[in-house]
């Protein structure tokens, strides 16, 4: 199932996009040409330039809250201190890890 | 045409000569009153940006409880927000800069606020529309048979 979907759809993806993309294209020149009853030609000339400011500025100025808060981010992790450097192991510390490390490495002990 | 013949510009030529058709008629046929273009794309910007970073600063309180709650993550992203209601502040109440026929700045203001939230939902209906039609295009086509027989268990 996984091999069937998303692989190896390139033909697809090409019509979505062009039907998707020339549909909405084409009413908008439709709509720009010829008055209708709810909008003149030249009102929905006027409004396509306001949606398009607005829709660009909402995407951009979004775009720059988020690329402010990576900032931020960023800077305040290349600010941080270097971690201290740890005491080495005590004995009994390496004791036990090699016994960690024996259990883990000589696999189920017999009973 | 093969799988792998497709390119991104053959992908975009229809809709980009539609687009330069369109822009041509608006060329010919005039472009319309674009004097407010501007003054609706700077308060989109700040409107987005403003409430984007209020946002952001609520994300980043999420964020500090991950890092032993440091402040001045929190410090730096609440002056980027306070930069931009400042800003947007001071655009609104200078003359007419921003007032796109509001009487006032509040008025001016909520006309933002619900103009980001119609972009808002806009956005998220063509994101759904496509990712909706996008799955029953593809589901609805029979499932490919692979080039060779089914592992039998």
């Amino acid at each position: 199932m996984a091999h069937t979907i998303g692989n190896m759809r390139t033909k697809e993806t090409i019509l979505m996009v062009g039907i998707c993309l020339s549909f909405v294209l084409l009413g908008l020149i439709y709509f720009m040409l010829v008055d209708t009853n709810a909008i003149s030609a030249e009102q929905f000339r006027t409004d396509i330039w306001l949606a398009g400011a607005d829709l660009f500025g909402t995407v951009i100025g979004g775009l720059l809250a988020i690329a402010i808060f990576a900032i931020v981010i960023t800077m305040y992790e290349r600010n941080l201190p270097e971690p201290a450097k740890t005491n080495p192991l005590s004995i009994t510390e390496k004791e036990r890890v090699t016994e960690i490390l024996k259990d883990i490495v000589g696999g189920e002990k017999d009973e | 045409m093969n799988e792998k013949g497709h390119s991104l510009a053959q992908l975009l030529v229809i809709p980009l000569l539609l687009l330069s058709v369109m822009l041509i008629f608006d060329l010919i046929l005039g472009l319309g009153e674009v004097s407010t273009a501007f003054k609706r794309f700077a308060n989109a910007l700040l409107t987005s940006y403003t409430l984007g970073s209020g946002a952001m600063l609520g994300a980043m309180f999420f964020y500090a409880d991950s890092r032993n709650k440091p402040l001045s993550p929190l410090i730096g992203m609440l002056f980027a927000t306070f930069l931009g209601a400042v800003l947007m502040l001071f655009a609104l109440s200078y003359s007419d800069l921003l007032l796109e026929g509001n009487g006032s700045m509040q008025a001016q203001f909520f006309s933002n606020v619900v103009h980001l939230l119609v972009v808002t939902s806009a956005i998220c209906a063509a994101f759904g529309l496509n990712a909706g039609l996008l799955m029953s295009f593809i589901s609805g086509q029979p499932p490919r048979t692979m080039p060779w027989d089914d592992e039998e268990e």
